[in-house]
């Protein structure tokens, strides 16, 4: 196939996978360090599991960034980063020959190295940011070569790099299998059976990591969440736009389609944003009563003839920073369902929400 | 001595705030971290760069580094703790040099003759031989639909965009600079020609699996 064939069978692709609400770029940038270590440390990462890989698929930039913050937090978290020369030398072999001649690759290293030590750039940027550094503080003399640890292991030079692989895997990039090729390396697509069987163990961990779903709990503070909520029950969409510091709950948002409230006497309040298709909801409280010691809130969903079912216990930082709560919601919202809150172990109740008549 | 010394959150944004030798030498282990991560980035998959000589592409690299180190300090306040510091500081280096990396790809292509052309080239030229009748008729139909809502349903900045970003590929930070607007509202353009798309599809009652098994390509699944 031709280039523009492929372009515009990836098009195809992704018209056909479109959805009416995607999480844009600025959205996915604003989040996309915490989705990274989700897959890298095994975090659950919830409806965003869906979500995120779907803008990837439609956005290669933010799929490129995504997958080599993912490879870097890898090696870091397995304490493999490659060492800053071997990287120069690997960057001389794949560029035209330097001005000049062709660099030998040790010799280029030890440039390297050289050019790291002397270049006083560093030292304009401390004028920078504090006044009460002086300029010069930072001397060649105390900027370290770059390191060339003998015996240093490079595990990501050893084939297709993950970037390369979930190119290839996202998107059937043929320009990531050529480039692989020509590097020396086994071609991605070319026996993806044999490559995907055990000679890339990060590969499979990191493939069968972005399979995993669950519940992605973020901690983010409210700034002024009744009048985000007013805005909320009427506009997400410019809620989204003024609101981007709060993405992740703005993402959730946009996937609930149902919204139901109730005050207590007392002044507590409940809002309850949810899909009983997708059996995700938010919660949003405020104005919650005083916790003694030994007490504790805890969210029931209630069905008629059915006994209750704990959503389990409202976390401290609910508590102490009016912030949302996210909880499974997959109960059929029928036969008069309602979200309740209680104050245990007095089991009174706080306040309900009918969610369903 | 190892060049990625470790530090948690906390001691990052205190020695990067203090003064002195503290922090100076965070400086000197963030722009190691930096550095490595944006030769990481160029030394992966990049065929590219064959046409940079590598005394050039060691100036960006450190220009880059420098640039993106900059930036991470000027932000530091923005750092909101909910990730490894170290990754936070990749996604700005990473963020930069590859918007960066795809300017300079463009830098020489004449973005006026793409966006300039009144009638972009939508025929579909994919090779018929190797699919059967069914699917080659299904193809056409698929792409008179999708030509049908690009000259009919889109404007004239919708059209642009899309034949720009999506045929010629173009990188949407050129797009988005040739229209002075950002690479968030090319997304969202996109986004919405690709639901008229689909929704054009799926008013004629394609099926997704029929439409995929059309535009495969020989050997396609």
């Amino acid at each position: 196939m031709s280039r523009r064939d492929i372009q515009i069978q990836r098009f195809i692709e992704q018209i056909l996978t479109t959805e009416p609400i995607e999480l844009d770029c600025l959205a996915v940038l604003d989040i996309v360090e915490r989705y990274v270590e989700s897959h890298v440390f095994g975090r659950d990462v919830g409806r965003l599991g869906v979500d995120v890989p779907l803008h990837f698929k439609h956005c290669p930039d933010c799929a490129e960034m995504f997958a080599v913050l993912a490879e870097l937090a890898q090696l870091e978290a397995s304490d493999l980063l490659p060492d800053i020369n071997s990287l120069w030398n690997q960057l001389a072999g794949m560029t035209a020959p330097a001005i000049g001649g062709n660099p030998d690759p040790a010799a280029a290293g030890a440039a390297a190295g050289a050019a790291i030590a002397v270049r006083p750039a560093s030292v304009g940027l401390l004028s920078l940011g504090d006044a009460a550094t002086s300029p010069g503080t930072v001397t060649s003399g105390t900027v370290p070569a770059a390191s060339s640890a003998p015996g240093a292991t490079n595990v990501a030079l050893q084939g297709p790099s993950l970037w390369q692989r979930l190119r290839h895997l996202f998107f059937g990039d043929a320009a990531a299998t050529a480039a692989a090729g020509s590097q020396g390396r086994r071609p991605v697509g070319a026996a993806a059976g044999t490559v995907r069987a055990g000679a890339f163990p990060v590969f499979a961990s990191v493939v069968a990591l972005a399979l995993g779903l669950g519940w992605w709990h973020a901690e983010q503070r409210a700034d002024d969440l009744e009048a985000r909520l007013q805005a909320l029950d009427t506009r997400l969409s410019v809620v989204a736009e003024r609101a981007s510091e709060h993405t992740e709950m703005i993402a959730m948002l946009q996937r609930l389609d149902r919204v139901k409230g109730n005050r207590s006497p007392s002044g507590a309040w409940v809002k309850v944003h949810y899909s009983p298709t997708y059996g995700e909801a938010m919660v949003l409280m405020g104005k919650l009563p005083k916790i003694a010691r030994g007490q504790k809130l805890e969210g029931w969903l209630m069905r008629n003839g059915f006994p209750p079912q704990s959503t389990g216990v409202v976390p401290d930082e609910v508590m102490h920073e009016a912030d949302y709560w996210t909880i499974p919601c997959s109960t059929p919202m029928k036969d008069a369902t309602t979200f309740m809150l209680t104050l245990e172990p007095e089991h009174t109740e706080v306040v309900s929400v009918a969610l369903a008549p | 001595m190892p060049d990625h010394p470790q530090r948690s959150n906390a001691e990052w944004l205190h020695d990067l705030r203090a003064t002195g030798t503290v922090r100076d030498e965070a400086i000197v282990d963030l722009r190691a971290y930096l550095l490595r991560a944006v030769l990481i980035y160029l030394t992966r998959n990049r065929s590219d760069l064959a046409g940079f000589h590598y005394d050039e592409l060691r100036q960006l690299a450190e220009d880059w580094t420098q640039e993106a180190l900059m930036q991470v300090l000027a932000n530091l306040d923005s750092f909101r703790g909910d990730s490894k510091f170290t990754t936070w500081a990749y996604r700005v280096a990473i963020n930069l040099v590859a918007g960066e990396l795809r300017r300079k790809r463009w830098e020489n292509a004449s973005l006026e003759a793409l966006t300039e052309s009144e009638s972009p080239d939508l025929s579909l030229k994919m090779d018929d031989t190797s699919v059967t009748p069914e699917s080659s008729l299904t193809r056409g139909q698929v792409w008179a639909a999708i030509h049908s809502v690009i000259e009919s349903d889109l404007t004239d900045r919708q059209r642009t965009v899309l034949t720009d970003v999506v045929f010629d590929g173009v990188p949407i930070e050129v797009v988005a600079a040739s229209l002075d607007t950002n690479r968030n509202n090319i997304y969202k353009i996109v986004h919405d020609a690709r639901k008229k798309m689909k929704q054009s599809m799926e008013a004629r009652g394609w099926s997704a699996d029929d439409v995929l098994a059309a535009f495969s390509g020989p050997g396609g699944e």
